[in-house]
């Protein structure tokens, strides 16, 4: 072998060399794998961090690798989150993970994590979901308190704001909410008819027993002259996750009213039927009914009024007029404002929040009067006439806190509607407390009924017997494809109108007619029921005559209702003069057994003092149970109106079922529900 | 043929009846007749002396405040209302005072009577405790009326 032969041998065993190390490096380099193991699909709120780390494993060839970069990447626009470390480095267990904040955008998206020498990376399934805004209102008596001469009218509405994890969730200022609080005398919101109280974050919760559905809702109010030192509590039942009966539970006041989730922050019906309870600027009972347009910010309508006992029925088309300021585009909660005159009258200031497309709640927010309604859409093209109450209804009217007391339920059946027609007449069944004076018994109704020509659903009932002294109510038809009583639920109980009582004696009253299905007796049979009532008491030694209750409870197949519920009593019914919020410890048990329903969907509780009547006991230290007289007016399965009926006390409520599903996926904290706070100063 | 002409025009007379109670009909509550539940018009007023005074009911009695009245034809029970012996310009009266009331009489539905009392003179004092509806005035709506020089 000469120099060169031994040349050419040594390269070919340098390539052979490389090549045997190039080809057993090929062959044995480590396989990177990065996998998520935490937080991999999660929810949070708009601005919050999510619970869950995002955790990543790396691995080599099947072992933990550690030492290795790890890279989250989020979306750069649109929904997305901000990790706090963009980059991690694996432990010795090739675990990274960081957390990640959602960005104020709501939607759904993914995160990746890249390892370096991994292909493939790990992915992370995200929802920023926004906060959920809940509207409220109520009206009632207002206890005596330091601004004022005593008893009083008053009302409040607004909104409150809770993130996915049960906290009130703050807007840019701290708040979760605002609040319009009216007593029409002496309490009301500082900056009205503009600007609401707010409602601080901190200090203001929601927690709810998720069996029952039974709830304390505590706001902190930046007017602290409402509730306790501005602390207010209020006690909900929660008939599904989105709608609730409410009522001011901390001895300010006591008053029922409904909780709704908001589903937009604008109204959007050209068409609205309206009512609104309180009192006038003389302090006297007054409301309004009727429909109207809201074109463009302006307002006009046609609206009956009943003042102090002078009933005055829309003397024309058009006897409405006003203007609609909108919702502000600052405004989170939907809150707008709006002035509207009847009749040429002095304007009223009102302050509305909007709980859908076509619900509105409406607070009268002048300082020298105080009312609350509601405002439900009447469908993109508004064309009632007489089949407009359907084939069978059921209705519930209750006096204002401050007019007279009284309550009606009843049936109503339409006869001879017909499409193009505007008159029918209508027979039924019903039950009237006149302040204790019960004058009618599962009585046989009758009457005419009538709607506008126009279309627009402004109408009437007149020359009713059968229900005591009420004669003549005022009826605005809503959208058929509404639900008045939940407007979130768009599945069951749509249709109906709202009622004005017209009779001079019975000034203010208000109540809503909704469609009645087949009555069978097993409706209510086996449900669970979320049901509370606005009691006035006719009998009284008391400083007021008000108290309120919330409850949740089930029915069986032998009619038996067994539940049991919290109890706003500030004026001392139930310990004779000693006042009282009762139930937070142990719910108040409330019971009954009622005898098989009527053709009219009328269910009966014995009367007061027989056995298997309605029972609201014992109460504090009131060992016995109170023993009232009641009746329901089933509308189906779901839904029923609950009146008192007895000489010592009237009272109305609704009878609704609950949505087991619903309650476990509402998003709110739950335990023990605490007692209501310390009571301000009377 | 008068006669025939009149048979011809029949159908738009009885269109124009049609028209006519239609348009009644469609404007609801226009017609309404003012309800009786407290009829004004029968409005009758009672003397005699205040046997007691029941700030707040006895069994039985509807909601507020009583006066137990001696009239030549018996004892009354006259309801005042919730608000009539409360807060700014509060009826003031005793037992044994002489007393007129003017209101109506309501029977009940368990045939029990009540007195409905719309006002009273006292000592020579007029107090309005009701509206002319029946309606119960507060003592809020009392100072309202005094703020702004009105008249119950």
């Amino acid at each position: 072998m000469n120099h060169k032969t031994y040349s050419i041998f040594a390269l070919a065993l340098v390539f052979a060399v490389a090549g045997f190390l190039t080809g057993c490096s090929s062959s044995s380099a480590p396989t990177i794998a990065i996998t998520a193991t935490g937080g991999t699909t999660q929810s949070q709120t708009i601005t919050e961090a999510f619970g869950t780390p995002l955790g990543v494993n790396v691995t080599s060839n099947g072992s933990p690798a550690t030492g290795v970069t790890v890279t989250f990447t989020a979306p750069s626009s649109g929904a997305g989150c901000t990790p706090a470390t963009p980059t991690a480095t694996t432990d010795s267990n090739g675990n990274a993970s960081t957390t990640c904040t959602a960005n104020s955008t709501a939607g759904a998206y993914s995160v990746t994590a890249t390892a370096t020498g991994a292909t493939t990376p790990a992915s992370f399934s995200l929802t920023n979901a926004a906060p959920s805004v809940f509207v409220y209102y109520l009206n009632g008596l207002e206890n005596a308190n330091a601004n004022d001469s005593g008893v009083g009218y008053y009302a409040v509405a607004g909104t409150v704001t809770f993130d996915l994890s049960g906290n009130a969730f703050p807007d840019a200022n701290g708040n979760c909410g605002e609040q319009d609080y009216n007593d029409g005398y002496a309490i009301m919101s500082a900056g009205e008819p503009t600007t609401p109280d707010t409602i601080t974050a901190t200090g203001s919760s929601m927690v709810v027993n998720s069996t029952t559905g039974t709830a304390i809702l505590t706001l902190v109010s930046s007017n602290t002259e409402v509730g306790a030192a501005g602390t207010e509590t209020f006690a909900v039942q929660w008939a599904n996750a989105s709608h609730g009966i409410i009522s001011q539970f901390d001895g300010s006041a006591t008053s029922s009213g409904g909780i709704d989730l908001q589903s937009a922050q604008a109204g959007s019906s050209p068409g609205y039927a309206f009512t609104l309870s309180g009192v006038d600027s003389e302090y006297d009972p007054v409301a309004y009914g009727g429909v109207f347009a809201d074109a463009s910010g302006a307002i006009t309508g046609t609206a009956d009024v009943t003042d102090d006992g002078t009933a005055t029925p829309a003397p024309a088309a058009g006897n409405m007029t006003g203007t609609d300021n909108g919702v502000p585009a600052t405004d989170f909660y939907g809150r707008g404002t709006a002035s509207v005159a009847f009749n040429g009258g002095t304007a009223i200031s009102v302050a509305y929040y909007v709980v859908g497309p076509e619900v509105l709640r409406i607070i009268d927010v002048d300082t020298t009067d105080s009312a609350v309604g509601s405002a439900y859409g009447q469908g993109a093209t508004p064309a009632f006439d007489s089949t407009a109450l359907g084939t069978a209804d059921v209705f519930g009217i209750l006096g204002n806190p401050w007019g007279a007391s009284y309550a009606a339920s009843g049936n109503i059946v339409p006869v001879g509607a017909a499409a193009g027609t505007y008159t029918a007449t209508f027979t039924g069944e019903g039950d009237v407390d006149e302040a204790g004076d019960v004058t009618a018994t599962a009585s046989a109704t009758g009457g005419n009924y009538a709607f506008d020509s126009s279309g627009d659903g402004y109408g009437s009932m007149t020359s009713i017997t059968g229900l005591g002294d009420l004669t003549t109510f005022g009826v605005y038809a809503t959208d058929p494809a509404l639900n008045l009583y939940d407007p979130n639920n768009t599945t069951s109980g749509q249709g109906g109108a709202l009622v004005l009582e017209m009779d001079s004696a019975f000034p203010a009253a208000t109540g809503i007619i909704v469609p009645q299905g087949t009555i069978a007796a097993t409706d209510f049979a086996g449900n669970s029921y979320g049901f509370g009532a606005q009691t006035y008491v006719v009998i009284t030694a008391l400083d007021g005559w008000e108290y309120d209750y919330v409850a949740q409870g089930s029915w069986d197949t032998t009619f038996d209702l067994t539940g049991g519920g919290l109890i706003s009593d500030p004026f001392g019914y139930f310990v004779s003069g000693t006042a009282g919020e009762y139930g937070t410890t142990t719910p108040i048990p409330i019971a009954g057994t009622a005898v098989t329903p009527d053709a009219a969907g009328r269910y009966a509780f014995p009367a007061a003092g027989t056995a298997g009547n309605f029972a609201i006991g014992p109460v504090g230290t009131n060992p016995a149970a109170n023993a009232f007289t009641y009746v329901l007016y089933e509308a189906s399965g779901g839904f029923a109106f609950a009146m008192d009926s007895d000489t010592f006390a009237v009272g109305l409520g609704t009878l609704e079922e609950q949505s087991a599903s619903s309650l476990k996926a509402m998003h709110f904290k739950r335990g023990a529900l605490p007692k209501a706070q310390a009571k301000r100063k009377r | 043929m008068r006669r025939s002409r009149f048979t011809k025009f029949t159908p738009l007379i009885a269109g124009l009846l049609t028209g006519l109670l239609f348009a009644i009909l469609v404007v609801p509550l226009n017609a309404a007749e003012p309800h009786s539940y407290y009829d004004i018009s029968k409005e009758v007023t009672l003397t005699g002396t205040v046997s007691s005074v029941l700030e707040k009911p006895a069994p039985g009695m509807i909601l507020g405040s009583h006066l137990m009245i001696e009239t030549l034809s018996g004892r009354v029970d006259a309801s005042l209302g919730r608000w009539a012996l409360q807060g700014k310009d509060a009826v003031s009266v005793k037992p044994g005072q002489q007393i007129e009331v003017t209101g109506i009489m309501k029977s009940l539905r368990d045939k029990k009577e009540v007195f409905v009392a719309r006002t009273m003179k006292v000592n020579g004092k007029l107090y309005t405790v009701r509206n002319q509806h029946g309606i119960e005035i507060s003592p809020q709506a009392r100072k309202r009326a005094a703020e702004k020089g009105r008249a119950l």
